[in-house]
């Protein structure tokens, strides 16, 4: 959710200040800390695992039980397969802050990409939702002479790019970049958000979602959730005590930081652990929320103790130490993960091919008031649940 | 009384039934908080999953919920008894220093986490099913009773039990072989006189689930105490 150091000072000074600074902490409302909000982050999602494809509806009645976990201060979704007629290309998803910034994105991009369509994301108004940015889609494919002399694969070109951006050109920001599926994401209740965003009008085999109450970073539109990198989207409820330990980590390989706020950092590893340094969604699950020492330490099967030792010992400066509860979205499937001491509150259920995530129960019973075999996940437990190849 | 809850918030439902008195049934409930917190002197049956913090502060009402419920039940109840016909979330029982909490299913982690007693006030929380990890983290007072009934192979309690544990008392219908118990604590079988400290709590929940009772009491039983000789001394700092 949020905790962060890190501030793009000069960013945001040079940035269409309402872009940054939500309504509700101007003037003279009141600000949380003056009035008890009652609140913790909410997220909840739902996947097809034979990849039948579902509105946005769903997803977003799934927040509306979980209301009072949000305060109003960021909410947003992922959805897989949204894009189907535009399936080979990474769809960016962006926010401008002026007319000005974009011009000069788009002739940034036209450098790397052959830009296939290039349009303003559909949105409704509404009145919950204010001072949005310039909110832009583009659906490219990477230059291959680009590629060639930058010798690069797609993918890290992209992630590069992406990075690039973020960092370096000010008011511009990449906050979706994978195929095949999109995040959208915005300061307001995530019910709003989602009309806001016409999600009725997608359909996908797999969704998150989550609904923010920032604690130490500010509620702006960048700094909502999902964050995401290529198809990996993160949606989380907690908060990184170690975020800072992760950061200098991972910048050291090509990520930057640059959200002002802590879960990015979770994409960003997520992205190193399992597409640079080919770990499986289980390994990196061990990585970030490894066995504590004493539980390693009572195993009994050698090879699995072996692994867990080698995994924590090797990327131990990406243990995410506070508490957690996440889902990574990827193109195919859905990981749910809780910290290992189980701070934060996750249930799972099911009915028939669909598989539900959410901070509470509540929240499935709304996507579906039949779910079965409810249960909650031990710490540290990855629930990876997949849709079937070929379906999606 | 019956009351649809289902397009009311938190706090539209408690004006709700404050105006009440005696039996009150709340039907599509989904995920409203603190439903009944403070209340006293009510009957409340609850259709569809309560939200978080159900019964917190609870003064003597007695609420019935007919599915599972959610996170903090209970939560620093002073008097009353809430009954969970399914599985609770997680940190039941939170700090509660009187009342009864009784779960025909399984609890979440921290069940039980700084649980007390009060001046004559003695809480007690009964799981049917299993518990998980940090059961009784910080216990003070109080007891807390698993009965494994329908574990389908899992352990009665998750790992780290008893953690912080520095008063009341703990029952697990379990020889507990496997289970690792920090060592502050004393984990030994129960005998006659323990038992016959908690046959009513496990009458009370066979009556309510529809439970044999000699069936789930005649089955060993272990009794966790902190150990006086060896208490906490440095959790967090020395004192």
């Amino acid at each position: 959710m949020s905790k962060g150091v890190h501030y793009s000072a000069e960013k945001i000074l040079h940035c269409n200040e309402r872009f940054f600074v939500p309504p509700e902490r101007e003037g003279n409302s009141m600000l949380e800390g003056q009035v008890r909000i009652p609140s913790g982050c909410a997220i909840a999602a739902v996947i097809s695992k034979e990849g039948r494809r579902m509105t946005g509806e769903m997803i977003i009645d799934a927040m509306r039980p979980m209301r009072d976990r949000s305060n109003g201060l960021g909410g947003g979704f992922a959805g897989y397969g949204i894009y189907p007629e535009y399936r080979d290309f990474y769809a960016l998803h962006m926010f401008f802050d002026s007319r000005a910034t974009r011009k000069d994105c788009e002739a940034f991009l036209k450098e790397r990409f052959e830009i296939v369509k290039s349009e303003i994301i559909p949105t409704r108004k509404v009145p919950a939702i204010t001072d949005e940015p310039i909110i832009w889609r583009y659906f490219v494919d990477p230059l291959k002479s680009v590629l060639a002399s930058m010798q690069l694969d797609e993918k890290e070109f992209v992630a590069r790019t992406v990075m690039k951006i973020n960092d370096e050109m000010k008011g511009a920001y990449v906050f979706s970049s994978g195929k095949n599926m999109g995040t959208f994401k915005a300061v307001g209740f995530p019910e709003d958000v989602g009309v806001f965003y016409r999600l009725d009008e997608y359909e996908g085999y797999s969704w998150t979602a989550h609904g923010r109450y920032p604690t130490n970073t500010p509620g702006w539109w960048g700094g909502a959730h999902p964050f995401s990198l290529l198809d990996w989207s993160v949606v989380h409820n907690g908060e990184i005590s170690s975020y800072d330990a992760n950061r200098r980590f991972i910048e050291m390989y090509g990520y930057k930081c640059t959200m002002k706020t802590d879960t990015e950092v979770i994409t960003y590893i997520m992205d190193y652990l399992i597409r640079v340094q080919g770990l499986t969604l289980d390994e990196a699950a061990k990585v970030v929320a490894a066995p504590f020492w004493s539980t390693i330490e009572g195993e009994t099967d050698a090879e699995y103790k072996n692994k867990c030792v080698y995994l924590r010992t090797f990327f131990s400066s990406l243990l995410v130490t506070g508490p957690f509860s996440i889902v990574l979205g990827y193109n195919g499937g859905l990981m749910a993960l809780n910290d290992r001491l189980k701070l934060r509150s996750m249930v799972v259920g099911e009915k028939d091919d669909r598989v539900f995530i959410a901070s509470e129960e509540a929240s499935i019973r709304a996507m579906q008031p039949d779910a079965e075999n409810v249960w909650a996940p031990a710490g540290g437990e990855a629930v990876i649940v997949k849709a079937k190849e070929g379906a999606y | 009384m019956l009351i649809n809850v289902k397009d009311l918030d938190h706090r539209s439902i408690n004006e709700r039934i404050r105006g009440c008195k005696g039996h009150i049934i709340l039907e599509n409930c989904c995920g409203q908080r603190f439903i009944a917190a403070g209340m006293s002197g009510l009957y409340i049956d609850i259709f569809g999953v309560p939200g978080n913090a159900l019964g917190a502060y609870l003064d003597g009402a007695v609420i019935t919920v007919y599915s599972n419920a959610q996170d903090a039940v209970g939560d620093t109840m002073n008097e009353g008894k809430i009954v969970v016909h399914g599985d609770i979330g997680d940190a039941a029982g939170y700090a509660m220093r009187g009342g009864k909490i009784f779960v025909k299913g399984n609890a979440g982690y921290r069940a039980g986490i700084h649980m007390k007693a009060y001046e004559d006030k003695i809480p007690v929380m009964v799981i049917g099913g299993t518990a998980g990890s940090f059961l009784g983290e910080y216990q003070a007072g109080g007891v807390i009773i698993v009965l494994g009934l329908n574990s389908k192979g899992r352990q009665i309690v998750g790992q780290f039990p008893c953690t912080g544990m520095h008063g009341g008392k703990m029952f697990l219908r379990s020889d507990c072989e496997g289970i690792k118990f920090p060592n502050q604590v004393t984990a030994r079988p129960a005998g006659p006189d323990d038992m016959e400290e908690i046959k009513e709590y496990i009458a009370e929940y066979c009556e309510l689930f529809g439970y044999d009772y000699d069936t789930v009491i005649n089955s060993p039983f272990t009794v966790v105490t902190p150990d006086s000789k060896n208490p906490y001394k440095q959790m967090y700092v020395e004192n």
